[in-house]
């Protein structure tokens, strides 16, 4: 009896022994499998990112934009098998020095200047601000106080709307684009040395994009204003204007101006040419330097839905996949790189 | 003693598959050698080569060493927030059958240094100037340290 009570104990002892090692043998196996598959993640994450920048010698870290102007017209799966990713992944272009995202189309290049002047008729365009990424400033022609709901990072507000545009004027070295929304402002309302900082804001790769049916401001610029019509045809798609088909009638709310495309002072662009007039266009595209000049008589048209199909103010932006809100294995990249004359990060996260 | 023997034979067989899959468990997890670091190269490598390209590397050549450390000290802070590194250049002219160095500039961005770190390298050229650099940085991940308790 004795020796059959040591030898249950030997047994005991030795099973617990078998038993703990086959314990720590799995969750070694375990901890060993999931360190491989983040291992497989990083490495999957680096390879994706390293196909969106250019490699050739003299021009490395370039992003590649036509390929993520490519993948943008895909779905999901297809954006998978076109990078070549077995897993789940998000992918963001940011700009290095903001942190906002990168957009590909569209007309507010942050920091935007906006500047306009009836509540609330012709605030279309800070409505569209509202609550996005941009950085902007409202300038604004009605009052000393900003109007209800406005989310502008700075206010300059007076009764005196040519005061208001020269302050505009005066802060240009400050931003990228600048909206001009009915604003009433005339090409005389500005000094000599006013006007040559708007062509000079321009030259130097500025945006200004300026909507006004009946006045003159776009002659600053060169281009003079003549008769035009509220009813416009799609001529041709840009930035400003997206994925809209080129034929397609439209009728602006207002527009009584449009602009000669017979020997124009500047290369010219129709976007929206005068229904039955190849000579006259309703939105039009100049380009001055490194920078452009936009002009469309109305954002507003007579549908039902109002704003002009395919306009694009905010933009869409370089973002693309699924975030990894429910993932168990996820591994990131940023990747520095070069977009135009901007630093930007290619954030990548390849996740299960 | 049928009970002993019984548990030896069943120790011998856990330690042959334990082995077995012990050798399965690391042939299946073997990288390449330095896989690991292909981030922090990657990291190193992206912003020499957009400084190489946009032509600032070759712009130090005509700027004084405390330009050079000032523009040095931005530039370090595109590296992601993740990665440490020093970033070093060094300016030299040929002459009298060897390379002088002219001016030398650094910026570190400091953090408590892991133990993988990497150093990528570029040389460039000012034909104006006739001088040659040499930028390297060195980067590493940034270890996680754990707040005291």
């Amino acid at each position: 009896m004795k020796m059959k009570g040591q030898l249950f104990t030997f047994d005991l002892a030795v099973s617990m022994v078998i038993f703990l090692s086959i314990i720590l043998f799995a969750v070694y196996l375990y901890g060993s499998i999931n360190s491989s598959a983040i291992s497989e993640l990083e490495s999957s994450a680096n390879i994706v990112s390293s196909k969106i920048l250019s490699k050739n010698y003299g021009s490395e870290n370039i992003l590649d934009k036509n390929l993520l102007l490519n993948l943008s017209g895909k779905n999901y799966a297809e954006q998978r098998k076109t990078l070549g990713i077995a897993e789940n992944f998000y992918m963001k272009v940011v700009y290095a020095d903001t942190g906002e995202i990168v957009k590909k189309n569209g007309l507010a290049h942050s920091p935007v200047a906006y500047i306009a002047r009836q509540y609330p008729d012709d605030v279309g365009i800070m409505r569209m601000l509202n609550n996005t990424g941009v950085t902007w400033d409202f300038y604004w022609e009605e009052s000393a106080a900003p109007p209800v709901g406005t989310t502008a990072r700075h206010f300059y507000g007076s009764n005196d709307k040519v005061q208001t545009f020269k302050w505009l004027v005066a802060n240009l070295s400050n931003y990228d684009s600048v909206i001009s929304e009915d604003t009433h402002v005339k090409a005389d309302d500005l000094t000599a040395g006013e006007q040559q900082k708007l062509r000079d804001f321009v030259n130097a790769g500025g945006i200004f994009f300026h909507v006004q049916h009946n006045e003159n401001l776009i002659s600053v610029f060169g281009p003079m204003p003549v008769a035009g019509s509220d009813k416009g045809i799609v001529k041709n798609n840009d930035d400003a204007l997206v994925d809209v088909a080129v034929g397609t009638n439209l009728t602006f709310q207002q527009g009584s101006d449009g602009f000669s495309t017979i020997s124009p002072p500047l290369p010219l662009k129709v976007l929206i040419q005068k229904k039955d007039d190849p000579n006259r266009c309703l939105f039009c595209k100049w380009t001055s330097g490194a920078g452009a000049i936009y002009f469309i008589p109305d954002i507003n048209t007579t549908n039902p839905n109002g704003v002009v199909p395919g306009l694009k103010i905010i933009g869409d932006a370089f973002e693309f996949g699924i975030k990894p809100d429910n993932s168990t294995h996820a591994a990131s990249s940023r990747r520095v790189a070069k977009l135009d004359n901007d630093y930007v990060y290619l954030d990548l996260i390849v996740w299960r | 003693m049928k009970a002993a023997i019984f548990t030896i034979d069943a120790m011998l067989a856990f330690l042959l598959a334990s082995a077995t899959f012990a050798v399965i468990a690391q042939t299946l997890n073997y990288n390449s050698p330095g896989l690991e670091k292909q981030n922090i190269f990657s990291a190193a490598n992206d912003l020499l080569a957009v400084m190489q390209n946009d032509g600032t590397l070759v712009s130090y050549a005509s700027q004084s060493a405390l330009d050079i450390n000032s523009d040095l000290a931005k530039k370090i802070l595109l590296l992601p927030q993740n990665f440490c590194g020093n970033l070093t250049i060094s300016i030299y002219k040929y002459q009298s059958g060897g390379f002088a160095l002219q001016k030398k500039s650094s910026a570190l961005r400091n953090c408590v240094a892991g133990n993988k770190t990497v150093k990528a390298k570029r040389v460039f050229y000012d034909s104006p100037s006739q001088q040659y650099g040499i930028a390297e940085f060195e980067v590493w991940l940034k270890e996680r340290v754990e707040a005291p308790k």
